[in-house]
């Protein structure tokens, strides 16, 4: 007897546009998302509402959804054209004399990422959510924070060695994970 | 950033996306307040999409993904309410006949472990006496809730909430021809007027009685 698999049965109900099926989705890939919007538009609040209208269009879109599909990079796609909508919105706002401007305004983004860069940077993200937790944390305090292992570890509380076997693994995973995006791009 | 114990590769390979893992865009999360935005865009949508039907009338109307976004939110609640008080006066029957038995798997969050439920059709519905060891119990304001679940996704029955798996026996008013996907997800008492009230998606043990077509 052949059963279908949770994810499938997962992307099947999304695809029938269920909600708890929609908000289990959410709760896996919002930060993916997320990650994709700030790249983008640089800006909180304008990739919170991109990150909304990614959901609400590809819940309104989920008949288009093939289940035996990976659901990621589709809305990463979704994601990033929500964004650049918002980032043209944006720049169309009544102007301020550019040295008046903030600049993290989304207005002053020149060019959003291509597909491929984006697509490239969420795979970044999905390897680094696919971590454990402990090994994620080391991960982003090193790469996001800039810190040593030592500034790690008193952060964490945890032995530098406990940081340095953490940061091992966990880099390890990463380069297996990204390995075929070199072999892509190569 | 120390790599030493990585290979040259694996090294090399990591200092391509430097850049990308330096990025704060790359670890943004969204508020928790978004969620709930979120669901309630939807929410608001599905309603729009039928704005002069009544809740009773949503129920009854040929199926469409937005009136079953609202008829599985009102179903959940009446649903919920019906199995507590079918479950007051169930109990176990270890000579009742079984039709069919499903092997239930624990998903991710609930690696590793397995159970079954077995299914009887009786004339008032189908019982479903289920074990799953090992899960732990949830009390106060969260529960186990049992759903029967069509092949394609596209409807969903409650069959009874559940402190514990150990040994509960669930009822539902549908034949498992028909819904022969069994699921059990980990929920919490949601607000009565909650729009967004539904089964939370967090399946943690799923099954089937019978065959899907491919």
């Amino acid at each position: 007897m052949s059963r279908p698999t949770n994810d499938q049965l997962l992307l099947d109900a999304f695809a029938a546009g269920e909600e708890s099926a929609v908000r289990s989705l959410y709760r896996q890939y919002s930060g993916l998302v997320m990650s994709v919007a700030m790249r983008v538009l640089n800006d909180r609040g304008l990739a919170e509402e991109a990150t909304q209208q990614t959901f609400v269009q590809a819940w309104r879109n989920a008949s288009t959804l093939d289940p035996a599909r990976d659901v990621a990079p589709w809305l990463v796609t979704v994601a990033r054209r929500a964004a650049i909508d918002i980032q043209r919105r944006e720049t169309r706002r009544p102007f301020t004399a550019l040295e008046d401007a903030d600049p993290g305004d989304a207005a002053l983004v020149t060019l959003p990422p291509s597909a491929d860069a984006a697509w490239e940077a969420a795979q970044v993200r999905l390897a680094v959510d696919a971590l454990p937790a402990d090994e994620r944390s080391v991960v982003r305090l090193q790469h996001e924070q800039g810190y040593t292992h030592t500034q790690i570890a008193d952060q964490l509380g945890v032995p530098v060695g406990t940081v340095k076997s953490r940061s091992f693994r966990a880099h390890k995973s990463l380069a297996v994970a990204l390995a075929h995006l070199r072999e892509v791009t190569s | 950033m120390s790599n030493d114990e990585l290979t040259p590769e694996e090294a090399e390979l990591l200092a391509e996306f430097q850049h990308l893992l330096a990025d704060p865009a790359l670890w943004a999360e969204p508020d928790e307040a978004l969620e709930a935005r979120v669901m309630a865009a939807i929410g608001a949508e599905a309603a729009a999409a039928a704005p002069t039907a009544s809740r009773s009338n949503v129920y009854r109307a040929a199926p469409s993904r937005r009136r079953r976004w609202l008829a599985s939110a009102g179903a959940a609640v009446v649903g919920a309410a019906a199995a507590v008080a079918v479950m007051l006066v169930v109990t176990r029957d270890e000579a009742t006949p079984v039709d069919a038995t499903a092997v239930m798997t624990g998903t991710d969050l609930a690696p590793g472990l397995n159970g079954t439920a077995e299914v009887t059709a009786g004339s008032s519905g189908v019982r479903i006496a289920i074990e799953v060891p090992g899960l732990p119990r949830r009390d106060g304001g969260e529960f186990y809730q049992v759903w029967l679940k069509s092949c394609d996704g596209t409807q969903l029955v409650p069959a009874g909430s559940f402190h514990d798996l150990e040994r509960a026996v669930a009822w539902a008013g549908v034949s498992t021809d028909d819904f022969p996907l069994i699921t059990v997800t980990r929920e919490e008492v949601a607000p009565p007027k909650d729009a967004a009230q539904g089964s939370s998606g967090e399946v943690v043990v799923a099954g089937a009685v019978g065959e899907c077509p491919s």
